[in-house]
């Protein structure tokens, strides 16, 4: 090679990587703008009304009689869900991760479910359940004579934590069982050898080592709680628990609307966030524990001994909670032709599916909506994430750390009501694409971490030299890199679009005539139509379980875990 | 003495994979002892079933006559009870706790006295030479400096029995052979009993006073350094430990220690003295000498007894020695000498192997 060759190549190479540099910024600044430009168009919406600075919407919550009891039920709610959560999910995950527990790889695949269920989806066939003189359960105790006051009051806040409580757990687990795998379990050995038993062992090290992770993971419950609309819409508001998002949802849809009032809701909402995150931080301090992982020796599970039966008796009645009975329940009250209360041959009719797929137009509408909408949103979210994972520089990577946050931070109802702010005076206004927007930004961290992980997984030097042999930056992203991060692009893809179908807060602000996505069809068929309302939710869930059947084919066992 | 620590009839088996296979060993107090062995052999199986990480098959655990663990009467000492100490390959600091806490958690386990347990930390800290580092972060010391308070945290218990499980392979070449002069310092001056699991044959040559060396799961021998260099038991130990020059031949004439055996290929043949590793009825047979065992005459002379002639294929001068690889009819031979002659490549040379070292297998 002469001189003059060479130069080139270096000459290209710095060109290339300006390129690489610019791409990558660009996208990173219209992605914090498409995060901040809704948020600060929410701030103004609570702080102007006509242009002109004012406290009124302030005021105005405050006279609310409801205001102490909404923000009281936020917290209780919130806090609730998180502990049940982190109870149920962290068990779950040392149980499959540390024990011997049989059939562990069956629970694993069960443990994931209830998330992308959705608690809407869950709390619905709950209610179903447990409905005061309508439920499934409740009539049949009661007709053996079962007091009746005893039956739990399902639209309870007690209620609202237990559902949020075993349907956020997945999220936790997926958490924990990433975290308990990463460690290296020379480190709980070595505490067993220098005299710690179980019980100190799990307490001093196992929960210790991981608090750091666990810790994010509860926080993370902890503000979709305070966020959400699933279970507080589908319980609470029947109940006349009202907790801050479903009354940011009633002042916006409800006549008279008071949009300064929400927006000065939402404040408060992004503010009790903020107080959870801040604990957080204080508590993890600095730490982030790298743990050092020896070549050692394959992790060996704690024997269980005669526990064994017990913890897989525990495992199974969650699933049977959180997976079997809400879908059982949905199957039944979907094959009749109204709901009494009880499953009758006499009643049995197919009617509610034909109905909901082909006859009723907001349904047919709505799953054509979503599978649109679902599926641009996932592509969307895979393009950006491949082009923000290129550059390694530690700038980049903790800008991006914090891009992908932001929206994390920001509760569900109230990041649905910041998007509706900022396109309300566009044309994107009422079109399906406002949803989309919505779907990329709440979850562009999912795709993002998804293949960043895989991304980092892959060794720099892999492109160098196909660099130094000669190709361009373009070339060796589309011979090297991409081949290898297929399967990271593949799980991101089907992740997101499993997220996104589900989603329920955010879009029940942004969905016009004609652009219901399905989860918004759930809501609209809630008090009217039991069984219709089940078979669109049966649908639902089957095309969900499909999405994660191929998901489990495609992807490693990782890389879920990995996202989170 | 008395054993310290008895192994009797240990057996551990993974599926179809018998990692430990029958082995039964004695170790006497305050002395260091190493299993030494290829990767798979079950030296790491076997500390990890005294530790109590592992549960034997069978075989019976004992430490000054107190079993610990013995399959037929279902005894089964757990880990924690075993009052042992561990140093393990992969440092395992715990990443949430400062060096002190790191160092003072098997005190608090055993509810030692809390006004004496900083003295008694830092006494630690001390011997591990690393004085003041206390109220340091554990993860931000080096790898050299958290392998000493891995060290410092299985002593400061002042267990039984110390465990060491490769405790220098994550090291670099030059922090390895000081820790290892720091490690047997400090096993001899608090008297403690101790394991210690390697690959690496000098690691284990120097701080050994006993060395196992292992082999599928069964022991090859048990002896001193000096003893496994010198006399091997078996072929296997011999080109394990240190370097080996083997070829194969056919025995001739045997006496109690010693025998002779003729090397052959297509022109010639060569008769060798040497000693007689076991008795054997087999004709084949290999001679194994050491680099060392070996003297070399330059310039070509008559025939001589226990002899081979050959030609200088390459040569390297170390100034305490030179290494050599000396071609000859029967197979390329290792020598290292210390005489300050010069080799030049090519150059014809006359082999003379030791009748008294050299072995026959």
């Amino acid at each position: 090679m002469t001189l003059s060759n060479q130069n080139t190549y270096i000459n290209n190479a710095i060109r290339n990587i300006s390129i690489e540099k610019s791409l990558f910024w660009i996208t990173a600044a219209l992605m914090l703008v498409a995060i901040l430009y809704p948020a600060s168009m929410a701030i103004r919406a609570a702080f102007f009304e006509n242009d002109i600075f004012t406290l009124a919407g302030f005021e105005r919550i405050l006279q609310l009689d409801t205001i102490v009891s909404d923000i009281w039920n936020t917290l209780i709610f919130s806090a609730g869900s998180m502990f049940g959560a982190t109870v149920i999910g962290v068990s779950l995950a040392w149980v499959n991760a540390r024990t011997d527990v049989p059939g562990v790889k069956a629970i694993e695949v069960f443990c994931v479910i209830p998330f992308f269920l959705s608690a809407f989806v869950g709390a619905i066939a709950w209610r179903l359940l447990f409905v005061p003189n309508a439920g499934m359960i409740s009539m049949f105790l009661t007709k053996y004579g079962f007091p009746e006051f005893l039956l739990p009051d399902i639209y309870s806040l007690g209620s609202m934590v237990f559902i949020q409580s075993v349907f956020y757990s997945p999220f936790m687990y997926l958490y924990a069982v990433a975290s308990f795998r990463q460690m290296d379990p020379t480190l709980e050995e070595i505490a067993r050898i220098h005299g710690a038993g179980n019980w100190n062992t799990l307490r001093k090290i196992t929960l210790s080592v991981n608090g750091p992770a666990l810790l994010s993971g509860m926080i993370l419950v902890f503000v979709m709680s305070v966020g959400t609309l699933e279970v507080p819409m589908a319980l609470g508001s029947a109940g006349g628990n009202y907790v801050l998002s479903t009354r940011i949802w009633a002042l916006m849809n409800n006549m008279p609307q008071d949009v300064t009032a929400a927006s000065a809701l939402g404040m408060i909402a992004i503010f009790i966030a903020a107080i959870g995150i801040i604990i957080q931080r204080r508590l993890l301090g600095n730490r982030k524990f790298t743990t050092v992982t020896g070549k050692g020796y394959k992790s060996k599970k704690i024997s269980l001994g005669r526990w064994k039966w017990i913890v897989f008796t525990l495992a199974i009645t969650y699933i049977i909670f959180a997976v079997i009975m809400p879908i059982v329940t949905l199957i039944l009250v979907a094959l009749q032709k109204f709901w009494t209360g009880s499953f009758s041959m006499q009643f049995f009719t197919w009617a509610n599916f034909t109905t909901v797929l082909f006859e009723y137009d907001v349904t047919a509408r709505a799953i054509k909506n979503s599978l649109f909408a679902c599926s641009v949103a996932a592509t969307i979210s895979v393009i950006f994430a491949l082009i923000l994972s290129q550059i390694r520089s530690r700038n980049a990577e903790a800008f991006m750390g914090m891009l992908v946050l932001l929206p994390i931070v920001i509760p569900g109802a109230v990041f649905g009501m910041m998007v509706l702010f900022a396109f309300v005076k566009t044309p994107i206004y009422n079109t399906i694409f406002i949803i989309i927007f919505a779907y990329v930004i709440a979850y562009f961290y999912l795709a993002y971490r998804t293949i960043y992980s895989v991304r980092l997984s892959i060794h720099p030097e892999l492109e160098q030299s196909a660099r130094i042999h000669g190709a361009s930056w373009f070339q060796s992203t589309r011979r090297i890199l991409t081949p290898l991060l297929k399967p990271g692009i593949v799980s991101a893809w089907l992740m997101s679009f499993i997220l996104f179908i589900r989603e329920f807060s955010s879009v029940m602000f942004l969905y016009r005539h004609g652009t219901e996505v399905m989860p918004v069809v759930f809501f609209m068929l809630m008090e009217r139509h039991s069984a219709r309302l089940a078979a669109f939710m049966v649908i639902q869930t089957a095309i969900l379980l499909l999405i994660m059947i191929i998901y489990q084919r495609f992807t490693s066992k990782n890389a879920t875990g990995a996202a989170f | 003495m008395s054993a310290f620590l008895k192994v009797e009839n240990l057996s551990k088996k993974y599926g179809n994979h018998q990692a430990i296979d029958n082995i039964s060993f004695e170790i006497e107090e305050k002395k260091l002892f190493v299993l030494l062995g290829p990767s798979g052999c079950g030296k790491t199986t076997t500390l990890r079933c005294i530790g109590g990480l592992e549960k034997p098959d069978t075989g019976i655990i004992s430490i000054k006559n107190e079993t610990i663990s013995n399959n037929e009467d279902q005894i089964f000492v757990a880990a924690e009870k075993r009052g042992m100490g561990m140093v393990a390959q992969s440092y395992a600091i715990w990443p949430h706790m400062s060096v002190f806490e790191n160092i003072a958690f098997p005190l608090r386990m055993s509810k030692f006295d809390k006004n004496l347990l900083a003295n008694r930390v830092e006494e630690a800290l001390d011997m591990v030479q690393l004085k003041g580092l206390g109220s340091r972060n554990a993860t931000d010391l080096s790898g050299g400096q958290q392998q000493r308070v891995a060290l410092a945290r299985a002593i400061v218990g002042r267990p039984k029995l110390l465990l060491f499980d490769e405790p220098l392979s994550n090291l670099d070449a030059k922090l390895r052979e000081q820790m290892r002069y720091l490690l047997k310092e400090i096993q001899t001056e608090i008297g403690i009993t101790a394991v210690y699991v390697t690959h690496d044959q000098s690691e284990a040559m120097g701080l050994g006073d006993e060395l196992i060396v292992m082999n599928n799961g069964k022991i090859e021998q048990s002896d001193q350094a000096r003893s496994l260099y010198n006399n091997p038991k078996t072929k296997f130990v011999g080109e394990f430990i240190g370097t080996a020059n083997m070829i194969e031949g056919h025995i001739i004439q045997r006496e109690s220690n010693s025998c002779k055996i003729t090397l052959k290929n297509k022109n010639s043949e060569q008769i060798i003295k040497a000693r007689l590793s076991r008795h054997t009825d087999s004709e084949k047979g290999v001679l194994l000498f050491r680099p060392e065992w070996i003297s070399i005459q330059k310039g070509i002379s008559e025939k001589q007894e226990n002899s081979i002639d050959g030609i200088v294929k390459t040569y390297q001068y170390l100034g305490d020695r030179s290494e050599l690889i000396l071609e000859t009819e029967f197979a390329d031979i290792k020598a290292s000498v210390t005489d300050d002659e010069e080799y030049i490549v090519g150059d014809k040379v006359l082999i003379k192997i030791n009748e008294n070292k050299a072995i026959v297998f």
